[in-house]
């Protein structure tokens, strides 16, 4: 390197060294100094631009002078801007999605930074959950639950935290080698001590405010996994089922029947009720087949299709009734003999304001296997029956059917022969149904005992705060899209039946039935005096809490639903409860980044819990971004072998 | 890749990928980098230093001295000031396609494609002129603002230029530099428009060339600008010399309305003439197709008619009647601009020619001087053997201007069928040149 003063030749330096110099020249590689500046150097540059070879260096230098921390303390004094990274599963490498997602994350954090926010953030992983759990199922080729107990639960337990712990490791180095400035040193986890106390902590504020509800009720189940699942996690596609129309036979009538129609053969046996509509017409009909007479109740406007359908050879109409005149009449189920609590069961006609005029215009009403059927059961005081197990399984109570699978389609064939000469019409159908999301098996809804929280309560206030009090870019992903989930939103099911995850706080008395919601470590270490090892099942569930009645509180063997343990991120982050300063400060946080299907996912739940435990929003602005697609406009997805992986992108 | 995809589409859009897209991003990538690298060596030849204050970058040293610099560096000082307003606007809302967009086509278009291209021949100036010590200054301006405003969607790049661009106490990152919003009172949004309208000029000059194959590289004579728009007849009086250096032409010419050395023919509309005049049609078809259609043009326009008699009939037409079809005089091709015609006369003189092969001899010696590993200002002795009789003597004839360009203390220009040992044979347009050059010490 040589100091350059103008008008002096390169080649009237040094001689010996001058060829080395023309030689490297024409290697690309010569480099001058262009000028000093105490100890700075500016260098003519010959090489090329190749991107990986600069990152690299730039990575290096980054990592030398430890530039991303000097930065962040050089803006300390600067005004305080809180970011919450919306946690990624840990079950696997990074798509070119989520390399999206910090990418736009990163930039708007250097611009921030570069316009002297003081920023606070940490990034964080979701590390519980079924597709852990199914992964290591998977990995340990383990069929359902009752594999799972037979290896030991803690066992299956320590491989889903190495799982999840390995996972993050990998992912944290692939988001530095795209260059994103986050603490990936030290990223809050959902299952650290910490966070699972702030877990805690939300559910005794929300239990205090009168916002916790055991109910039983009509979830979304899959057999499979043996679990309730959320609205969010039903996914919806085609299925053929058997569509049929089935005679009911009304007590105290000869030959008189009520048809009904139905694409779940398999909810016959728990079948309580027949709805009609109170202002529809009503047919009594005369039909002849085979030189044969019946007596059909049906919609009078549907009667001649029905009719065919059953391949009748004439009828005329006898009388007819409203639904409202209808309402009332009792019948007996054509399986009674079969199905032991059929026969214990009294059935009757009843009016609901959603049954339509299609098919037959009467519904068969199972309030333990529907979500309408069971508000009409709730209304009209019907018994809830479901004699289906957490497996998906007939129970003694169906009698004959007990045992069987009700997804098979044996299972709908059987009941459909059981029916014999009370089948009217059997014929096909396609329609949407809906599949478990993690592992595609058709759902079911099935009546049980669940832990909720009351959001419907807090609806109202939720919108209010999303279009009062927070900024939404694009302004219409808050006010058409998320206010729209918003205002449909139910009864937040936040139980599950499983094992990897948060598990829920609460002790109840098997004595007195006496609930009671643990809100911190400290609490339950006082209460029944034994040292926790570590807030995971099983461990858990060995405590258990004395009760005033004299009797051993247990640990209810829940775990929390885990968009839960997403929803508690912003203060869980700032090491809320157990460091209250950083809280007081910094919450709400000024933005949030995430793709479109964080609508109905983590934008969703931490506003629900939010509202609930501490009554206001906990983000300021959102900014929503899309899917990665490829270039045909699918998504990506290893099913159909068009991802791009980042490092892909970044080789070439 | 994160410059790729910030900008392909917008935050809340899915995102389509395209290698397509990929590619073009590293294109930016490369031609961002050759724009930094490129002014270097002659920073370095001269010992250029920016300005600085306590060993701090002191941008106010061209801010508050901008009027004093020539019009493409005040222009391109008004560009990067515009786009930073953008950027940060963009960002504001979080639109970050809207923020990476447009410094893509700053690059590509207007830094490198433009403003480089106008200044490298400034490069080569005198030590102390201070046409050169302006162009450093705002070329290094240009680069650290745009560097700043870069570095959260290229945060490598931006920083690994950055660190071979930075002053002693200026911040340690790219990264903690303060954020640019630009200068309003910078931005100049005549300027700026005119500088459109020389570059939309440029395109379609290009083009006019291409139709009438003629290369950029060999000078033509005059070019006709021809438009209605003051704006466009304003911007090619006002940069003049830039529109003659851009379009390689000895005169650019703005015309308001229509170009008077335009030929016409008229066509007679068969279907009106038909209807109207029904037998008589045949008489005005031929009236219309014999006259001079630049004089039945030049009627319409001024009286909206045209009389026709023939015998006892008697009529007038009108534009309904005739439709025109250009023809260029010999030697003309045009191309369209935005609110203008553009017209180059390519006609080839003597002096044109000579022209034209002395730069081609220029550019030959050049490239070797710089496949030799020369200096700038290194002094050559240069030999050109040509094939052709003629052209030596055309040659000959800027014998000096081709020894001054090319730094030759000695030059000889001879013909011949072939050159001396080592000489390195090149092809101008078909035609053989041998040269060859020495270092003079």
């Amino acid at each position: 390197m040589r100091l350059l003063k103008s008008g002096c030749s390169i080649f009237t330096a040094a001689a010996v060294s001058d060829k080395k110099i023309i030689t490297n020249y024409r290697q690309n590689k010569y480099i001058t100094t262009l000028f000093t500046m105490g100890n700075i150097t500016v260098k003519e540059v010959t090489e090329n631009y190749v991107a990986k070879d600069v990152e690299a260096s730039v990575r290096a230098f980054w990592d030398e002078n430890n530039t991303y921390r000097e930065t962040r303390k050089l803006r300390a004094n600067g005004k305080d801007w809180l970011f919450v990274d919306g946690p990624p599963y840990t079950t696997g490498y990074i798509h070119l999605g989520t390399a999206w997602n910090k990418i736009l994350k990163d930039a708007i954090l250097r611009y921030q930074s570069m316009n002297g926010k003081h920023i606070v953030e940490r990034a964080g992983y979701d590390m519980h959950g079924l597709p852990i759990e199914v992964k290591v199922e998977e990995k340990l080729g383990f069929k359902n639950k009752a594999d799972i107990e037979k290896h030991g639960v803690a066992n299956f337990i320590e491989e889903c935290r190495d799982f999840a712990l390995t996972h993050k490791d990998l992912m944290s180095d692939q988001f530095r080698n795209i260059g994103t400035w986050m603490d990936f040193d030290d990223p809050y986890q959902t299952v650290d001590k910490g966070y699972i106390e702030a877990a805690w902590h939300t559910l005794k504020l929300c239990a205090d405010k009168g916002y916790l509800e055991r109910g039983s009720r009509v979830v979304n189940w899959c057999p499979r996994c043996g679990t309730a699942i959320a609205d969010a996690e039903v996914e919806y596609s085609d299925e053929t089922d058997p569509s049929i129309f089935v005679k009911f036979p009304i007590i105290g009538r000869e030959n008189e029947y009520l048809v009904i129609w139905t694409t779940t053969p398999w909810t016959l046996p728990a079948n309580v009720a027949v709805a009609v509509g109170a202002e529809f017409i009503y047919a009594k009909c005369r039909a002849e087949k085979d030189g044969k007479e019946e007596l059909l109740w049906i919609a009078k406007d549907l009667a001649e299709q029905i009719l065919k359908y059953g391949k009748y050879q004439k009828y005329d109409i006898l009388e007819t009734k409203t639904g409202k005149e209808l309402a009332g009449t009792t019948y007996a189920s054509p399986l009674a003999d079969l199905v032991p609590i059929q026969k214990e069961t009294e059935h009757r006609v009843v009016t609901a304001d959603y049954v339509a005029l299609e098919n037959t215009g009467m519904v068969h009403i199972a309030p333990g296997h529907g979500w309408d059927d069971y508000l009409v059961g709730l209304k009209e005081h019907l018994p809830i029956i479901c004699p289906v197990d957490g497996n998906g399984n007939f129970t003694e109570q169906a009698g004959i059917f007990a045992g069987k699978y009700v997804k098979d389609l044996e299972t709908n064939q059987d009941v459909i022969t059981k029916l014999g000469d009370y089948m009217l019409a059997v014929r096909k159908i396609t329609h949407r149904y809906g599949h478990c999301w993690r592992c595609k098996t058709p759902i079911i809804y099935r009546a049980t005992s669940q832990w909720f929280l009351k959001v419907k309560e807090v609806k109202d206030q939720m919108l209010e705060e999303i279009s009062r009090d927070v900024t939404w870019y694009p302004d219409w992903a808050g006010s058409a899209r998320f206010h729209d989930w918003i205002a449909e939103a139910r009864d937040w099911c936040i139980s599950r039946q499983r094992y990897w995850g948060i598990p829920i706080p609460i002790w109840v008395c098997p004595k007195c039935n006496k609930c009671h919601v643990v809100g911190s470590f400290e609490e339950l270490e006082r209460l029944p005096g034994q040292k926790m090892k570590d807030p995971h099942r099983p461990y858990v569930d060995e405590i258990t809490i004395p009760c005033d009645c004299g009797g051993l509180m247990e640990r209810i063997p829940d775990i929390f639903d885990v968009w839960y343990d997403s929803g508690v991120a912003s203060w869980a982050t700032l090491r809320y409860p157990e460091k209250k300063e950083d809280f007081e400060r910094y919450w709400p946080a000024d933005m949030i980044l995430e793709g479109q299907d964080q609508t109905r996912g983590w934008f969703y739940s931490q506003l629900a819990l939010s509202t609930m435990a501490f009554g206001k929003a906990p983000y300021k602005s959102v900014v929503m971004h899309g899917f990665a697609l490829d270039g045909n406009g699918k998504k990506m997805s290893k099913s159909l072998g068009n991802v791009v992986a980042p490092e892909d992108v970044i080789e070439k | 890749m994160r410059q790729y995809i910030l900008s392909a589409s917008a935050p809340w859009d899915d995102l389509r990928f395209s290698w397509e897209g990929v590619k073009t991003t590293m294109r930016m990538f490369n031609v961002l980098w050759n724009v930094y690298k490129f002014p270097l060596p002659y920073m370095a030849l001269d010992g250029y230093k920016p300005a600085e204050k306590d060993g701090v970058w002191d941008p106010s040293a061209v801010e508050a001295h901008v009027k004093e610099f020539c019009r493409e560096d005040r222009w391109l000082i008004s560009r990067i000031n515009s786009l930073a307003e953008t950027v940060s606007a963009e960002m504001e809302v979080c639109n970050l396609h809207r923020a990476t967009r447009p410094i893509s086509t700053f690059v590509l278009d207007e830094l490198s494609r433009w403003y480089v291209q106008l200044v490298r021949p400034r490069m080569w100036l005198e030590e102390d002129s201070v046409s050169k010590q302006q162009a450093y200054d705002t070329i290094y301006y240009c680069m650290r603002r745009l560097l700043t405003i870069m570095a959260p969607f290229a945060p490598f790049a931006a920083e690994k230029m950055y660190q071979n661009l930075r002053l002693g106490n200026d911040p340690a990152s790219i990264h903690m530099v303060d954020w640019f919003k630009g200068v309003d009172a910078l931005h100049d949004p005549v300027l700026e428009e005119e500088m459109q309208i020389i570059q939309n000029f440029d395109e379609a000059v290009s083009n006019a060339r291409q139709n009438g194959k003629r290369k950029g590289r060999w000078p033509v004579s005059e070019v006709i600008v021809a438009s209605d728009s003051d704006a466009v007849i304003n911007a090619v009086a006002a940069m003049n010399d830039m529109a003659c250096d851009r379009a390689n032409a000895r005169k650019v010419t703005a015309v308001k309305g229509l170009w008077d050395k335009l030929e016409w023919t008229a066509v007679p509309t068969m279907k009106a003439i038909g209807k109207q005049f029904g037998r008589n049609g045949p008489k005005v078809k031929a009236f219309i197709e014999n006259t001079d259609g630049c004089s039945l043009k030049a009627a319409l326009a001024k009286d909206g008619k045209v009389p026709f008699t023939d015998g006892d009939f008697s009529c007038e037409l009108t534009d309904e009647h005739m439709t025109f079809t250009e023809k260029m005089p010999e030697n003309i091709f045009g191309a369209q601009m935005d609110n203008a015609e553009v017209y180059v006369d390519v006609t080839l003189t003597d002096e044109l020619e000579a022209d034209g092969y002395a730069r081609e001899i220029i550019r030959r010696i050049q490239e070797m001087r710089k496949q030799a590993g020369l200096a700038v200002d290194a002094k050559i002795a240069a030999s050109a053997v040509i094939a052709d009789e003629r052209v030596t003597a055309l040659v000959n004839s800027q014998h000096e201007v081709v020894a001054g360009e090319v730094r030759a203390e000695s030059l000889s220009i001879e013909a011949g069928e072939s050159g001396p040992e080592g000489a390195a044979e090149w092809d101008v347009d078909g035609l053989k040149v041998f040269i060859s050059i020495k270092e003079k010490c």
